[in-house]
């Protein structure tokens, strides 16, 4: 039998874990175009609340928030990005037809023409998803048009051939999707704002701090170590406990 | 959540953040007009466990306590419009602003004023003087067709040299303000107005402090290689000692794992 101060040690184990995969799935996205940070939650929890001595609160990780902070942009020259300067978000059409938000604006164009994001979902303007026709140039203005210099054409017929939706969500309602993309919570889209300041030719990358995420990782991996040291701790006195119970019988 | 290693950690992010902006005035060292960024570093509040002057008896005071920092943050990352270096170009539609003041720009799609310092002006398709991105200069000049010789003299009048006259066609007017500073860097070359910097204050170059136009000459960026260069090594020697505050800490803290 061992003392129930392993299970309070488990739940602090199990919670830096967490924090460490967290830790980890940042670190991995770095270089991810719009990616944002993720953060984990840790709660405590007070068990059997009756006794005068509260010996066992456990932790436990609540869920985690994203980081919307804007994270570097940097200019690419692809005619075909864009980034977001401040808040807002880019409206994309995800595979099941729900309409989901990013901030990665690098965008490309699939055989059929449609405006696509890297990953094949279809942005959204504002009257539906952007067909480009076969044009010699495409690029995005700052006002978030797209537009095409269709061949045999001389400068002048520059024609646009669709409007970005931009958006402005409340950032306290989106929850980020399997795919990377933020849902509003619930059901809902949200309305076309035109308070978004879009950089064509750039590109932002992804708001983890490497500096600040290494360093939480070496903090979060010396206080696993020391909840594993607890528990050891508490598994030895549990041994010496049983010895001594052993002979006495 | 050590105290320590967090403390640490905000002395890295500083000079990470620090290192951004010596990059960002590097890269600009060339830029016509460019006024280099200064960072200024600022330490972050104070923990108290014992505060100083406490009474210790009736009689005595603690003469100090014991208060504990929690790191730095970068405090300030103001924009200094020192004069740059001047060159001369000879081409007629160069100017530099030697002294205070701005010219006015109207850019597209805004209809607040932007002011720029970069000088190397040119003429576009309706014969008004632009700025090198096609920005109209405000007010607007107007260069007739057949101008054979441009001249912009110091206060700012704009005459032009036709086959049967020379005329004054207009005047460049510059603003100033109280703090400049404050304004907003818009890239392009341009500034915008803020509540830090002050309402423009209109006036005629060279007149009451207000800085004089030189025609055929372009103001350099202000960025002193030099200095630029200095600031890095100290920024990444400081990194470096943050660096190695937070290997100390973790062996510190891998000790305690080990031996208890």
């Amino acid at each position: 039998m061992v003392d129930r101060a392993l299970f309070t040690a488990m739940s602090g184990e199990k919670s830096s874990m967490e924090g460490m995969q967290i830790a980890a799935a940042n670190l991995a996205n770095v270089n991810t175009p719009g990616y944002r940070a993720d953060y984990p939650l840790v709660a405590s929890h007070v068990l059997d609340g009756n006794s005068a001595q509260n010996a066992r609160v456990l932790s436990y990780d609540g869920s985690t928030y994203s980081d919307f902070e804007p994270g570097p942009i940097g200019y690419t020259g692809n005619s075909l990005d864009v980034a977001i300067s401040g808040e807002g978000f880019i409206a994309v059409q995800n595979k099941d037809g729900k309409e989901g938000y990013t901030r990665a604006g690098n965008f490309r164009l699939n055989q059929d023409g449609l405006l696509t994001s890297s990953r094949g979902n279809l942005i959204l303007g504002i009257d539906g998803p952007i067909t480009v026709p076969q044009a010699k140039r495409v690029s995005i203005n700052k006002d978030g048009a797209v537009l095409a210099l269709p061949i045999g054409e001389t400068e002048k017929d520059i024609v646009e051939v669709g409007r970005l939706k931009l958006v402005k969500p409340d950032v306290t309602k989106l929850i980020k999707g399997e795919d990377g993309m933020f849902y509003i919570n619930g059901e809902g889209q949200s309305e076309a704002s035109d308070s978004v300041n879009l950089v064509p030719e750039f590109l932002e990358g992804s708001n983890i701090d490497a500096v600040r995420t290494l360093v939480d990782l070496i903090d979060v991996s010396r206080r696993f170590e020391f909840h594993g040291k607890l528990a050891k701790s508490v598994d030895d006195k549990g041994f010496s406990c049983n010895s001594l119970l052993k002979d006495l019988v | 959540m050590d105290s320590a290693l967090w403390t640490a950690r905000t002395g890295l992010e500083a000079q990470h953040k620090h290192l951004a902006i010596i990059s960002n005035n590097l890269a600009n060292a060339n830029t016509t007009g460019f006024k280099k960024n200064r960072a200024e570093f600022e330490d972050l509040v104070y923990q108290v466990f014992k505060q100083p002057g406490a009474a210790t008896s009736d009689q005595t005071h603690s003469p100090n306590g014991i208060v504990v920092g929690t790191g730095v943050k970068l405090a300030d990352n103001k924009k200094m419009f020192t004069q740059g270096p001047i060159t001369q170009t000879n081409n007629s539609l160069d100017i530099t602003i030697s002294g205070r003041g701005f010219l006015k720009v109207e850019v597209p799609g805004d209809s607040d004023l932007s002011y720029t310092r970069a000088g190397s002006l040119q003429v576009n398709n309706q014969g008004q003087l632009t700025m090198h991105n096609g920005y109209v200069i405000q007010p607007p000049i107007t260069i007739p067709e057949g101008a054979q010789n441009i001249n912009i003299s110091k206060d700012g009048a704009v005459s032009v040299t036709t086959p049967n006259s020379t005329d004054e066609i207009g005047r460049i007017e510059t603003a100033d303000f109280i703090n400049p500073s404050g304004l907003l860097a818009m890239g392009e070359n341009l500034y915008k107005e803020t509540n830090g910097s002050g309402q423009p204050i209109l006036g005629t170059p060279g007149v009451d402090g207000f800085g004089t136009l030189q025609q055929g000459c372009l103001e350099g960026s202000n960025v002193n290689v030099v200095e630029e260069m200095v600031d890095l090594v100290e920024a990444q020697r400081t990194f470096e000692m943050s660096s190695k505050a937070v290997s100390a800490i973790d062996g510190i803290l891998q000790t305690l794992i080990r031996e208890s």
